[in-house]
């Protein structure tokens, strides 16, 4: 794909690092890497336990205020130089929705009517309010393909307030999954056949399913009851017959639906293990996607347990 | 296809607006510099006639004395402020100032007559004395002088009385005038 014009104005991360923090409910991560692909080079990588919890219940200005101190602290060191911010907000807090149009609505104050009654049917009187982000991703059979995200806004809020009161400002706040898929699009387009790539992270679990032309169609995901730190506590055979109930139930919606790559994103220590596991419910046919293998070794950086989000978050995409 | 999604505000939306930003400033200032280079060729074009005329010029000096112009003496100049003076009191306040009306009456004012009081009305014009004269026969001269005189189109004596003052027998009377404005 010929680099776009608007890229000559983006700074090359060679040159300045990129930041990337991926939140769970309990925790987040804050991992800082310079330079692209094959050089790319991981500076730091550090998990941050909350004290409150993010995304559960109500949200509160307390839960902006401790985020805020402990954002402070980490960015301290670097607070003096320019540096690119990325944020991954947890897959379970952000719902997902492919839709087939006739026509899709002019941005602006219609699209965001028309993604609120979406977003809200079924929920009439109870509904939260919501913000929107979405995307166009091409035709399939004379319908437009229509991406649309939503988070609750009370929940962005504190975020961005955490960040605000910090000082610091982040240039992308997307869901972990479409900084994971950005991550790995090169493996995923390699063959062009559609896909799932099944995540397992310490608070939820997430699959995510594309299409032939690498378009991401459909997503599930869910926290796990607690924070799960070694492997051994992971549902990990209820976790994957809902994989499969999930899969089997969209390849059989539609006509020329098919998911025939499977590919698993963990943690290192986690993948193996995972890996193992799927290989014998698929007779094979899946692959490890593994963190450690995408980037340059540094000795002086400990890897142990890093999200695949933390990773793609902080990448240039 | 990658995903662009954002939930928070992305500078890149703004590259667009400052691409046709940059391009209009790009244009005018391409604009300004035609003008400019094509005013910098007229004034080349131009140039060799006006060092001609300068040169002219230098030959042929200006001088006062050769018109034989003589310049106005002091008495001219005083008298020619006073006009100024009164013409600007006329366009100010729509008729003559108080000064330029009490010098006008002290020159009519006879001897055996003095002036006690003054008022003016500018916007109407006009004027109400309060005169003493000694004896009839100055204040007759008086109206008459008054009656004859082009700055007032109207005279009227108004009251007649014997002065406050008896020490003398002065003889107060009060006159309306009304300015004669052209």
């Amino acid at each position: 794909m010929s680099p776009s014009w608007i890229d000559f104005f983006r700074g090359s991360s060679s040159d300045c690092p990129y930041v990337g923090v991926a939140f769970g409910r309990k925790s987040f991560w804050v991992l800082r890497t310079r330079g692209e692909k094959e050089k790319l080079q991981v500076e730091k990588i550090e998990r941050y336990p909350m004290r409150l919890s993010l995304f559960t219940g109500s949200p509160s200005p307390e839960v902006a205020t401790e985020l805020s101190s402990v954002l402070s602290s980490v960015f301290e060191e670097t607070k003096n130089f320019y540096t690119t911010l990325r944020v991954a907000l947890p897959d379970p807090a952000v719902r997902f929705e492919v839709m087939e149009l006739e026509k899709v609505p002019a941005r602006g104050k219609s699209l965001n009517e028309f993604l609120n009654w979406r977003f809200n049917q079924g929920n009439e009187g109870t509904s939260h309010a919501l913000s929107f982000s979405s995307q166009i991703l091409g035709m399939d059979r004379d319908k437009n393909l229509f991406l649309g995200m939503a988070v609750d806004q009370g929940w962005l809020d504190v975020i961005q307030t955490a960040f605000q009161m910090a000082g610091l400002k982040a240039s992308i706040i997307d869901m972990a999954l479409a900084q994971r898929f950005n991550f790995f699009h090169e493996i995923f387009q390699e063959n062009q056949k559609s896909g799932a790539l099944i995540t397992f992270e310490p608070e939820f679990w997430s699959v995510g399913l594309w299409d032939d032309q690498a378009r991401l169609r459909f997503v599930r995901s869910k926290w796990w009851d607690k924070e799960i730190l070694k492997v051994k506590d992971l549902p990990l055979e209820a976790t994957i017959l809902e994989v499969e109930r999930i899969i089997r139930a969209y390849v059989y919606s539609a006509k020329d639906r098919s998911v025939e790559n499977l590919f698993i994103s963990a943690s290192e220590e986690w993948l193996k293990p995972i890996g193992e596991s799927l290989k014998k419910r698929t007779n094979g046919n899946c692959r490890t996607l593994s963190v450690a293998k995408m980037t340059n070794e540094n000795p002086e950086v400990k890897r142990s347990g890093v999200v695949p989000s933390a990773l793609a978050v902080a990448v240039q995409r | 296809m990658k995903l662009n999604t954002n939930f928070s505000f992305s500078f890149n939306r703004l590259i667009p607006i400052l691409v046709v930003t940059g391009w209009g400033i790009f244009i005018i200032g391409v604009l300004l510099s035609v003008a400019i280079v094509e005013s910098a060729l007229r004034f080349n074009r131009e140039n060799p006639q006006l060092q001609s005329d300068l040169e002219k010029f230098n030959k042929i000096p200006v001088s006062l004395s050769s018109k034989n112009i003589s310049l106005p003496t002091n008495e001219e100049l005083e008298d020619l402020r006073r006009h100024l003076k009164g013409l600007n009191s006329l366009q100010a306040g729509g008729g003559r100032s108080v000064s330029s009306l009490l010098t006008c009456l002290e020159a009519i004012l006879l001897p055996g007559t003095r002036l006690l009081s003054f008022q003016q009305d500018q916007q109407s014009g006009e004027i109400q004395l309060v005169v003493e004269a000694l004896n009839l026969e100055d204040l007759s001269k008086l109206l008459a002088v008054l009656e004859t005189d082009t700055d007032f189109s109207k005279v009227t004596l108004t009251k007649q009385s014997q002065s406050q003052n008896g020490r003398t027998n002065w003889i107060q009377f009060s006159v309306d005038l009304m300015e004669n404005r052209p």
